[in-house]
């Protein structure tokens, strides 16, 4: 049985143990994000970074189809007419964009994942263990709960540490986050002052209604099949619109994870799994529009 | 050739889509084959345009991402360094620990002396 001198003794060299952990989670007293809060998020982008390869891809495909029927109309052939409505570079640039932000929101979510605070909090029971021994004390053995308390106690210090500093990257960055992520949002598409659209998806928009014009020319020629014209029209405007929806949907999910982020820089609630549902949903539906401008095999 | 400003080429391709938006009007009213196709062919030639228009708009709108992406990358670089600064005092922590069982293996080892 230890004396209250021995209790007090082996006390104060435990406290000493965990003394740095306690320090180091003061002022951690606000909420920052969560593991379960930027995790999504980061998902959310690689969704994101989906639909925007698949709708990139159709609108090459269906603006490739054109050129090829408009070139053939030319007196000459050459490369100029042929070049692609996104190239290359700058569908590199807009990918090298959306790596940043998943770098971003990886490196947030393993500060705050909790398996790390866990270990610190484990390191901590440790040392404190050590310190009791080096005391010559039962303390531990005689408690058997005592370890596993430090351990937690450590941990939710180490969590509150790392919390607040995720808190303070995240409030940090929402400025360049929301500047860039608006700058993408317009590089799909921007409408000006008297409603007009421009961009990638007014380019679309003017390739699909190309298509549809082809059959309405065909629809004046004497002898045409009407009825399989006008069934071939109605499919187009469906692809149209389909092809529509994934880019205006790209920038809803753009606009969703500008939103979301906002909101975890204010430390308020989001429900980003629905944010990422909804960009995997769109980016399902640009893969289907891809997979139907496809030559067939 | 010095790059045209974004507003210039957007305001270009603006006016291409309006006028491919009349020129759509104009073949949904045609009743004539002739007449049909000179009107298709010119929205040929337009939807060629639009489709420059937007593909020198999304370069050019891209090409400036990189700019607004440092100001994120400052960011990740801050959260690196918070997970090196957890994991030096973790590794600090398990230092004190380790010298503790080091002093207590010396003074076990002074005994048998």
């Amino acid at each position: 049985m230890l004396t209250r001198r021995q209790f007090t003794r082996v006390f104060c060299l435990i406290r000493l143990a965990f003394a740095a952990v306690v320090v180091s989670g003061l002022g951690a007293c606000a909420q920052g994000p969560t593991a379960s809060q930027i995790a999504p998020w980061r998902d959310a982008i690689g969704a994101v970074r989906d639909q925007s390869d698949a709708a990139f891809a159709a609108t090459n495909a269906l603006a490739r189809d054109n050129q090829i029927a408009f070139a053939i109309t030319q007196p000459r052939l050459n490369e100029t007419l042929f070049h692609p409505a996104l190239d290359s570079e700058s569908i590199r640039a807009w990918d090298a964009s959306l790596d940043v932000l998943a770098t971003y929101a990886a490196g947030v979510t393993t500060l705050v994942d909790p398996s790390g605070s866990a270990a610190t909090g484990a390191t901590a029971a440790a040392l404190a263990q050590r310190i009791s021994l080096e005391a010559r004390s039962t303390v531990f053995t005689q408690r058997p709960g005592l370890s596993s308390a430090i351990a937690k106690v450590g941990a939710a210090l180490a969590q509150a540490r790392a919390s607040a500093a995720a808190r303070d990257i995240v409030a940090g960055a929402d400025p360049a986050v929301q500047s860039l992520l608006q700058a993408m949002r317009d590089a799909i598409s921007q409408t000006d002052a008297e409603g007009t659209q421009t961009g990638v998806i007014a380019a679309v928009q003017s390739n699909w209604s190309l298509r549809l014009a082809e059959v309405q020319v065909k629809y004046l020629s004497p002898g045409a099949d009407r009825a399989e014209l006008a069934a071939e029209y109605a499919d187009i405007l469906s692809r149209r619109d389909a092809a529509i929806v994934t880019l205006s949907g790209l920038q809803r999910s753009i606009d969703s994870l500008a939103a979301a982020h906002a909101q975890l820089a204010l430390g308020q609630p989001v429900d980003i799994p629905t944010i990422l549902a909804q960009a995997r949903e769109y980016a399902a539906a640009a893969r289907d529009v891809l997979a139907d401008l496809q030559p067939a095999h | 050739m010095p790059a045209m400003p974004n507003q210039s080429i957007r305001d270009i391709q603006s006016s291409l889509v309006k006028r491919f938006a009349q020129l759509q009007k104009l073949l949904d009213d045609a009743t004539e084959i002739n007449e049909a196709m000179a009107i298709f062919r010119e929205m040929q030639e337009v939807n060629h345009r639009i489709t420059l228009a937007g593909s020198l708009l999304f370069a050019q709108d891209t090409s400036a991402l990189s700019d607004k992406a440092a100001g994120v990358a400052k960011a990740s670089n801050q959260a690196a360094k918070a997970i090196r600064d957890a994991a030096e005092f973790r590794q600090a922590l398990a230092a004190i620990t380790d010298f503790l069982t080091l002093v207590d293996d010396a003074i076990d080892l002074a005994k048998t002396l």
